[in-house]
């Protein structure tokens, strides 16, 4: 421990030295970045580092990309930015795993005069609750998916493809995580904004994204609501459960719309034999090129970026699945 | 309370067989009353509730894996133990399966047999933490529980198993129908529960288990070997895990790693609702089947109501309630317990 601070501290001084040195030539040099990710296996995180790649070959920019084996080594996370502040890279784009416990490391980073800006999930910088906007301490913004605005998105399409009419099931996969609670909120308050013909039966949950649970829900739905004209689901696995349903059930295929999240083979599978309309996915690829871009123009150009960034995301079903900007971010 | 006791007293005075009968088996008799008053509720408020395709595709089906579940620890709750394993189990199981299937082309009776081989081989695990280490059953099904949700993680690679249409006809383990318009599940369910009855009833494994419940000490005094007939019984506990898991992913189409936990305490629920003593040393199977579907009825019952979420886990919540508190309370009117 000794001896990275002793690195955080020799590299600090050496930044105070050179900083002014290193900003007359930024805007040839090749810049070199380090990402410090919430994870490196997963096909969501190969997903974000290719993103970040692309977006720096085009940029002159050179990426390190690494993470922990899973999601709770948060030390091991930790060291890793430790070490990355310690190489001086002209910039860090970091996944905030221990989302309060990297807050003195992040300041560090400030101190060694490296900009930070983080991506998927923020620090809590400010001390308090871990929140979007509390960066200005320790980074200079967050990279993330708007859920809200996608759950938005699956009501225009299903407003779409239900021709504006008709009652809707929204199946829920957490009543208290946040994701889940906007990807409902999205979806509902826009259907009830703006889609006045259309009807919302109550909100059914299945807790955690239980597949079994949701089939179970959607098979219920399905007897008690003949004229049933669609279903929303919060995630892949409740996306699944409703698609086996309609499979129990001996649907036609595409009587009862499904407009489902995220990806994962059987639900691909779904889309592409009709059983289910389509799906939104985040965009892990925007992620990735979104940290990227802030950072470079930051060091750069000295463009100050956006607190936040919406880093977007898509509604896919058979016709663009295999088109190069939704298949990129869709995994099996 | 004593004219109760009294009435009750009286009844017996007059009785014939057929009385004896229905004393002997009352706990059995009005959980089947609650079933059927329950069952006419749903139907009055919405008749399509006792639709065939509801009851079948609903509420039969619903009950597969929660009802295979409970069977096997019916076995292991009348010995007077527990078995928080169950649930997680089921998801390591079904993955195991889902892996070997897809790799080894495996087909369903293979995969049956292995889902059933690994169950059987985690309820063994169960029964030698229990005799061999001394471990209270609450402890060491705990603990199994743990390592099954992390291993059935950690061999899926966090990826859920896809049962793809090269392995013919996996879908129609649950969801065939040999017998016209009853799901292969259900099917399973029923002769699931007739072999446990049989076991439970007529072998000595069966006899053995009741002798564990009632009196342990005395039972282990009379020279039974009781811990190898424990290590028997959670192992029978887990083919019947073996086999929910199989069921599982027939339904699902896919082996989900992050499936199960929970699905332990709706089958502990079922079996207690369906008269079976936490205390050990009574239950019977077809009460067990009588309370698993009360479990499914209900909660399909007031998922056709519509009635909003958070209020349907207070209802389940209150029958389950009820239920046993009911049963108790007949119990300590009959002189069963104090």
């Amino acid at each position: 421990m000794k001896k990275v601070l002793t690195i955080v501290a020799v590299a600090s001084a050496m930044a105070l030295v050179v900083g002014t040195g290193s900003a007359v030539n930024a805007a040839d040099k090749t810049l070199k970045l380090e990402l410090v990710s919430k994870g490196e296996t997963h096909q969501f995180w190969q997903a974000v580092k290719k993103g970040a790649e692309e977006q720096a070959a085009k940029m002159n920019a050179t990426i390190h990309f690494q993470g922990p084996a899973n999601e709770t080594m948060i030390d091991k996370q930790l060291e890793m930015l430790d070490a990355a502040i310690a190489l001086k890279p002209d910039a860090i784009g970091y996944a905030a795993l221990g989302t309060t416990e990297s807050v003195s490391h992040l300041k560090a980073a400030k101190t060694a005069g490296i900009p930070v800006y983080m991506f998927d999930t923020a620090a809590s910088c400010t001390g308090g609750v871990p929140s979007l906007g509390a960066s200005s301490d320790c980074a200079l913004g967050v990279a993330y998916t708007n859920s809200t605005a996608a759950g938005s998105l699956a009501a225009d399409k299903m407003a779409a493809l239900i021709g504006g009419k008709g009652k809707v099931l929204v199946v829920g996969h957490s009543q208290t995580n946040q994701t889940g609670i906007d990807r409902r909120d999205g979806f509902v308050n826009r259907i009830k904004a703006k889609y006045k013909s259309i009807t919302l039966l109550p909100v059914q949950y299945s807790e955690g994204g239980d597949a079994l649970k949701a089939q179970e829900i959607v098979s219920a739905a399905l007897v008690a609501n003949k004229d049933l004209k669609g279903i929303y689901g919060t995630n892949e696995g409740v996306s699944i459960g409703a698609g086996q349903a309609f499979k129990a059930a001996k649907l036609t295929k595409g009587k009862v719309k499904l407009i489902g999240f995220d990806s994962g083979k059987q639900q691909m599978a779904n889309i592409k034999s009709g059983l289910q309309s389509g799906a939104i996915t985040q965009s892990p690829m925007g992620i990735g090129a979104k940290t990227v871009e802030a950072l470079v123009n930051y060091v750069r150009n000295k463009t100050v970026p956006k607190n936040l960034i919406d880093t977007g995301f898509y509604y896919y079903d058979k016709k663009n699945i295999a088109e190069p900007k939704i298949a990129g971010n869709l995994y099996e | 309370m004593s004219k109760e006791v009294k009435a009750v007293e009286g009844e017996e005075v007059g009785g014939n067989r057929l009385r004896a009968f229905a004393k002997r088996e009352i706990g059995r008799v009005l959980a089947l009353g609650s079933l059927v008053v329950i069952f006419i509720f749903f139907t009055i408020m919405r008749p399509v509730f006792a639709s065939w395709e509801n009851v079948s595709g609903g509420i039969l089906m619903s009950t597969t894996v929660t009802g295979l579940l409970a069977i096997g620890t019916t076995f292991v709750i009348i010995t007077g133990g527990i078995d928080l394993s169950i649930g997680t189990a089921t998801a390591l199981v079904a993955i195991i399966v889902g892996k070997t299937v897809m790799a080894l082309n495996l087909g369903v009776a293979g995969g049956m047999l292995v889902g059933v081989i690994v169950g059987g081989l985690i309820g063994v695990v169960n029964g030698l933490l229990i005799t061999i280490l001394k471990l209270p059953p609450f402890i060491a099904t705990l603990a199994t529980m743990k390592a099954a949700q992390g291993l059935a993680l950690i061999v899926s690679d966090l990826k859920p198993v896809l049962f793809t249409t090269d392995v013919k006809g996996w879908d129609s383990i649950a969801q065939g129908n040999l017998i016209p318009k009853i799901p292969n599940g259900v099917l399973i369910l029923f002769v699931g529960a007739v072999i446990a009855a049989i076991i439970l009833n007529k072998t000595v494994l069966g006899r053995y288990t009741f002798a564990i419940g009632s009196n342990e000490a005395a039972t282990k005094l009379s020279g039974v070997k009781v811990n190898n007939w424990l290590v028997a019984i959670y192992g029978l506990g887990g083919l019947y895990v073996g086999m929910a898991a199989v069921v599982l992913t027939s339904r699902l189409g896919s082996a989900r790693p992050d499936l199960g936990l929970g699905y332990e305490l709706e089958a502990i629920a079922a079996v207690i609702i369906g008269g079976t003593s936490l205390l050990g040393g009574k239950g019977t199977i077809s009460g067990t089947i009588i309370g698993a579907l009360i479990m499914s009825v209900l909660i399909n019952g007031l998922r056709i109501l519509e009635l909003q979420q958070e209020w349907q886990y207070v209802v389940v919540g209150a029958v389950i309630v009820l239920a046993v508190w009911g049963d108790n309370v007949r119990r300590r009117r009959a002189g069963e317990i104090s």
